[in-house]
């Protein structure tokens, strides 16, 4: 088996100001083309996660490695990495385009293959032409189009997904995931699926891994979790009785 | 947590949209009228004195004051002293705000309360403490008395407050996730700021510059005490002019130019400030402040302490310890002396009477401008759909403004001449001091009503109209408990502008009336040890009565969509 | 009542022109006969209220008001309305519709324009007899000295005992090199007692006539100039922010102030008078006299005279000094002990004559803004 693309190993993290360590002593590693999906329950640490990953909540210990780089203490923004909030975070006073331009823009990518780029990722996620909306006048899967392709844009090296279809109606979710999934292994994109909903996690995921209380508690192929979770609390997460 | 969607239009049909038009004029007559009658009129009767004496119109008037080297020297000084001013305290006001805005720190509170003190306090006391720092002889052995400098400076102290309570407010709304969203896609902290933050707080920092000019472009005090005999602002000019030597005409002319670059600007931050508001989903500020994660955060929160301590704590350290530093050696007996008669006299002002006047007064400007700013507020926020903004609310919230930037004396010596009959001999009234507070105080008032008052989900109020309520009922029912909180922000607000003021009281108090401002000016204009040591005692006891009504205030403070 | 107007106004009329005044020879329609009933203050059956308009830092005891009140039956009611120039000028703009009945404390300055604007509705007061007539500067009768004082330049005792420096004895020590940068001045323009300064400099150096940047008053101010004086805003920037004497904060230790300043810094009253913490340079003193009249237009003349006259009576004026740091100008009038041993009345204060600084005033202080702005 070829190294992980990315590893975690040991961390430690809290919130500022908190009592307790949000993650503890979290190991996870993941292959290139990986998609491993997060499940857990509401202050599982899942969220804190990823948020270690992009470099958002600072790790007391532990090494965080990508592609076989310590990328404990690099800032933000040069990980390279793409994070999918589940509220989306548009930004507000941008229009789609230029929402889905800001990543390139950072990465000084000339004007000419900037818009073409745009054009491209918007046709890919299913908004060619909605270049010059108002993301206000969006709706709610819209904006969750939209958040995927400025995530997309600038080709990260990882993406990290937190509950992205979270905000979404039952109805919408259903007809999203799969265009969801077949994108994913369209661009043969690593990711970092964090989601409450087995369903979800289950067709996205080549592998999964339950979290409780700041520790991945079990990694395994959603087929051996489904045959052999670990505790009973896995099993209840699974929806087992 | 209240997002301010656009209401799909089709649903409302014409006739309704009409008699929400006309419901909406309604309410913006009592605040016009009480501005036609108390601001307008009296400017008008000022100016058509000066300029159409004995009913001749002399406008050549006009083209010598215009054509006086002096007088050119003296517009051309306010106006870009003004803008210096408003610049500068923008510059250093914004990492206070954003400091107050991401941050959680101990006595972070109180200092929130505590920042509106220099705003209330009277320019002559903070004037003579800054000098015994940056004066001749100060302590710093910096002597910027007389120039630009010490102007510019007090200026920031002044409104300070007003740039980071109205910038802080609206950044502690502002999804952090926005600024995280921007920096995993490659962002710098500047570019951040540069990119994502500064587009969403545009609009407030428009809001608060413009009153930040209006203040430093009608400047009185500060710049005859602390900018020395050569710097002259435009309302110095007026005042002058005015009282010292009723030259109504060129004083006329004056007060004009004063409008009409007051009106210009207003209509420029107006516009600017539309033309860039961003409607965002706002967050509530708990969700989002936290304590400072690293050593640059730690750093950044304490450079920031470090300098209010500076522009604030010593020149007010300064008169604090004052007012305890007795020919006899450390104590109170500045505070005795307060009590002491003075043999009777008619201008001796009990302590207790100048507290319970200042408080009356407060009480009366206060119910005034909450009364008055909440038809304003209606007027301007539209009454229905958060999107709607029309142009009566654009004038109205404009012609609330255009006082702050309007010569006191203007204002002062045309009372004299048109409250001179029944039924309005207010000449002296009571009555005046309160109304002339709530001019002052209403526009503040709007402005924190406004934003509360398009926060509501229209769909609410639809809801209620549907269910067969009466446009009244449904503000009534709906909006005014929703306003509930902005509105008593409002009113603390008022109270303390009302606490404070001096320029237009000093023309309309009664002796048996003073005012605490009232009271330390009159201290100070005597000589003697414990004439000087009462007005600081004075000064002292306006700064713990204005914390206290702040702090209180605050407590009521609305998550998310307080200004100022 | 017609008849005596009438009578009044022949006598004014006559008065007036037999003096051959100097001032306003304006005839009033009306004049208010007097008062005083067998000298004393004339009492109303119905109680009146008299506005009386002031100037800031008038102040009276409120038992010498209350003894007015149990005396006639009239209430006094006090507004105040800026300084002297502020009040005069609001008094100008309601002319014959005023706010107030009374109006005082504008002094020489400010008389001419009050007469020129005919503010003024003529009394001749019974009790103006114990006034010297150095005061009675109307001859219409119409602004009744009340008080005076005098501004004149304050040291700082102790900065001179400290430096071993003279104290300068006169104007020309002012603008000598010993006390370079050591003067703090207020601008005339806006400051009462910076524009009797002023005055003094014109009294004693002449060329009020001249027009040009060369006048001989100007020339002093530009060797006071040289000499490093500062001009500031008004008396409290001066006193308490610049001025490094008894109460002062500042650093100069000369100051234009008032005559009565030092007595105020005086914490202990066996203090001997030439330790007291400030003391006056006596020759640069300018008199100002203040003066109070009767509103035209207003509706209450008769109680408005007896104020009038209560105003030149004992009570009143020997109130003035611990009132206001004045003088009282009936002269028989006792003064309080601190007042009578640390203030040495000026005796040859330097003086204008009123038309002649409201005909000049404005050009005065145009000429001395050119040289300081």
């Amino acid at each position: 088996m070829s190294p992980p693309f990315l590893s975690l190993s040991n961390v430690n993290a809290r919130h500022p100001g908190a009592e307790s360590d949000v993650l503890r002593d979290l190991s996870l590693s993941i292959g290139q083309g990986e998609v491993v999906g997060v499940l857990g329950s509401s202050g599982s640490g899942k969220t804190s996660l990823l948020r270690v990953i992009a470099g958002l909540l600072p790790v007391i210990s532990g090494a965080v490695v990508l592609n076989g780089v310590d990328i404990t203490t690099v800032a933000t923004h040069q990980r390279g990495i793409g994070l999918m909030f589940q509220e989306h975070a548009l930004f507000p006073h941008l229009d789609v385009a230029d929402n889905v331009a800001f990543g390139l823009r950072m990465n000084h990518v000339a004007k000419v293959d900037r818009s073409a780029r745009v054009a491209e990722v918007l046709d890919l996620v299913g908004l060619g032409g909605f270049g010059s909306r108002d993301v206000s006048s969006l709706s709610g899967g819209e904006r969750q189009r939209v958040a995927l392709a400025r995530t997309l844009a600038p080709s990260p090296r990882l993406i990290l997904l937190d509950e992205p279809m979270g905000s979404l109606d039952r109805v919408l979710r259903d007809r999203l995931l799969p265009e969801l999934a077949e994108l994913i292994d369209q661009l043969g994109l690593t990711a970092l699926y964090v989601t409450h909903d087995r369903t979800e996690a289950f067709e996205l995921a080549d592998r999964i891994a339950v979290m409780d209380r700041g520790s991945v508690i079990q990694i395994a192929t959603p087929a051996d979790l489904d045959a052999a979770p670990a505790s009973d609390h896995v099993a209840a997460l699974l929806g087992h009785r | 947590m209240v997002s301010s969607v656009p209401l799909s239009r089709a649903r409302r049909n014409d006739a309704q949209r009409h008699r929400r038009f006309r419901w909406r004029s309604i309410t913006a007559l009592p605040p016009l009228v009480f501005l036609g009658v108390f601001f307008v009129w009296p400017v008008v009767a000022i100016l058509l004195r000066g300029l159409r004496p004995n009913g001749i119109w002399n406008l050549a008037v006009f083209g010598e004051v215009l054509a006086d080297p002096t007088m050119q020297r003296v517009m051309w000084f306010t106006l870009w002293e003004a803008v210096a001013s408003t610049v500068l305290c923008v510059l250093v006001a914004l990492p206070g705000a954003a400091m107050f805005a991401r941050f959680r720190f101990k006595g972070k509170g109180f200092l929130w309360s505590a920042l509106l003190v220099p705003f209330v306090l009277p320019t002559v006391v903070v004037a003579v403490s800054m000098l015994g720092i940056i004066g001749d002889g100060g302590v710093t052995g910096v002597n910027l008395s007389g120039t630009v400098w010490a102007i510019l400076i007090a200026h920031v102290f002044f409104n300070y407050a007003v740039v980071v309570r109205t910038v802080g407010a609206t950044w502690s709304t502002i999804d952090p996730r926005l600024e995280e969203s921007a920096r995993v896609l490659g962002a710098p902290s500047w570019r951040v700021f540069v990119d994502i933050t500064w587009p969403l707080i545009r609009s407030s920092v428009a809001a608060a510059s413009s009153i930040v000019f209006l203040f430093s472009f009608t400047s009185f005090g500060i710049v005859l005490i602390l900018g020395g005999i050569r710097h002259r602002t435009l309302e110095v000019e007026i005042y002058d002019q005015t009282a010292k030597f009723l030259h109504l005409d060129i004083a006329a002319v004056l007060a004009v130019l004063q409008l009409v670059i007051v009106v210009a600007i207003l209509v420029w931050f107006g516009r600017s400030q539309r033309r860039r508001a961003v409607i965002f989903e706002q967050r509530s500020a708990s969700e989002i402040e936290h304590p400072p994660e690293t050593r640059a955060q730690r750093g950044f929160i304490i450079a920031n302490l470090v300098f209010m301590s500076l522009l604030f704590g010593v020149p007010l350290l300064v008169l604090v310890v004052r007012s305890f530093s007795t020919p006899d050696g450390w104590g109170f007996g500045f505070y005795r002396a307060l009590t002491d008669t003075r043999g009777g006299s008619t201008s001796f002002v009990p302590p207790i009477d100048a507290i319970g006047n200042s408080l009356l007064f407060a009480t009366m400007a206060t119910v005034i401008a909450v009364v008055l700013g909440l038809c304003a507020a209606w007027t301007i926020a539209g009454g229905g759909a958060a999107s709607s903004d029309s142009p009566l609310g654009r004038w109205t919230d404009t012609a609330l403004m255009i006082p702050l930037g309007t010569s006191a004396v203007t204002v002062g010596f045309g009372f004299l001449i048109v409250f001179d009959e029944p039924p309005l001999n207010l000449r002296s009234s009571l009555w005046l001091i309160p109304i002339a507070h709530a001019i002052v105080a209403l526009p503040f008032v709007v402005r924190l009503l406004v934003p509360a008052l398009r926060s509501i989900d229209p769909r609410l109020r639809e809801a209620a109209s549907t269910l067969g309520a009466s446009p009244s009922r449904v503000w009534w029912t709906v909006d005014v408990p929703i306003v509930g909180r902005a509105l008593a922000a409002a009113a603390g607000f008022a109270f303390a502008v009302s606490l404070g003021e001096f320029g237009a009281t000093a023309f309309l108090v009664r002796p048996d009336r003073p005012t605490m401002p009232i009271a330390i000016y009159r201290a100070l204009g005597r000589p003697g040890e414990y004439n000087f040591g009462q007005a600081m005692a004075m000064s002292t006891l306006l700064m713990v009565l204005t914390v206290i009504v702040i702090l209180a205030i605050d407590r009521f403070r609305p998550a998310g969509v307080s200004e100022f | 009542m017609k008849r005596l107007i009438l009578i009044g106004t022949v006598l004014l009329g006559l008065l007036a022109s037999a003096c051959g005044s100097s001032g306003s020879t304006t005839l009033y329609k009306e004049v208010i006969p007097p008062v005083l009933v067998d000298g004393a203050l004339p009492r109303f059956d119905e109680p009146v209220t008299l506005k009386v308009m002031t100037h800031d830092s008038f102040a009276v005891s409120q038992s010498v008001l209350d003894e007015f009140q149990a005396a006639t039956n009239v209430k006094v009611e006090l507004l105040p309305s800026g300084d002297a120039a502020a009040m005069t000028n609001a008094a100008i703009l309601t002319v014959g519709n005023p706010v107030a009945d009374v109006i005082f404390g504008f002094d020489e300055n400010l008389l001419g324009s009050v007469l020129e604007n005919k503010l003024l509705t003529p009394y001749l007061p019974q009790r103006l007899d114990g006034v010297d007539s150095l005061f009675r500067l109307d001859a219409t009768g119409s602004a009744t000295p009340i008080d005076h004082g005098d501004v004149c330049v304050n040291f700082d005792r102790a900065s001179f005992v400290k430096s071993g420096v003279a104290v300068p004895s006169d104007f020309d020590g002012l603008a000598s090199p010993s006390v370079k940068n050591q003067f703090v001045v207020e601008d005339p323009s806006v400051s009462t007692p910076g524009l009797a300064f002023m005055l003094a400099t014109i009294a004693q150096f002449g060329g009020g006539d001249d027009t040009s940047a060369n006048a001989k008053w100007l020339t002093y101010w530009k060797a006071l100039k040289a000499n490093g004086v500062s001009v500031v805003d008004g008396w409290e920037t001066a006193y308490y922010g610049s001025f490094s004497g008894g109460s002062g904060k500042g650093n100069r230790p000369l100051v234009v102030s008032y005559a009565s300043s030092p007595p105020a810094e005086v914490e202990d009253t066996s203090l001997a008078v030439e330790q007291t913490p400030t003391g006056v340079i006596a020759s640069t003193c300018y008199r100002q006299t203040e003066f109070a009249g009767i509103l035209r237009g207003s509706k209450n003349q008769k109680a408005a005279a007896a104020f009038i006259e209560f105003m030149l009576g004992n009570s009143f004026q020997s109130d003035v000094p611990a009132q206001m740091y004045v003088y009282p100008v009936v002269s028989a009038t006792p003064l309080p002990e601190t007042f009578a041993k640390y203030t040495a009345p000026v005796s040859n204060p330097l003086t204008l004559p009123y038309s002649y600084v409201s005909a000049n005033r404005d050009r005065w202080i145009s000429q001395w803004s050119a040289l300081f702005r």
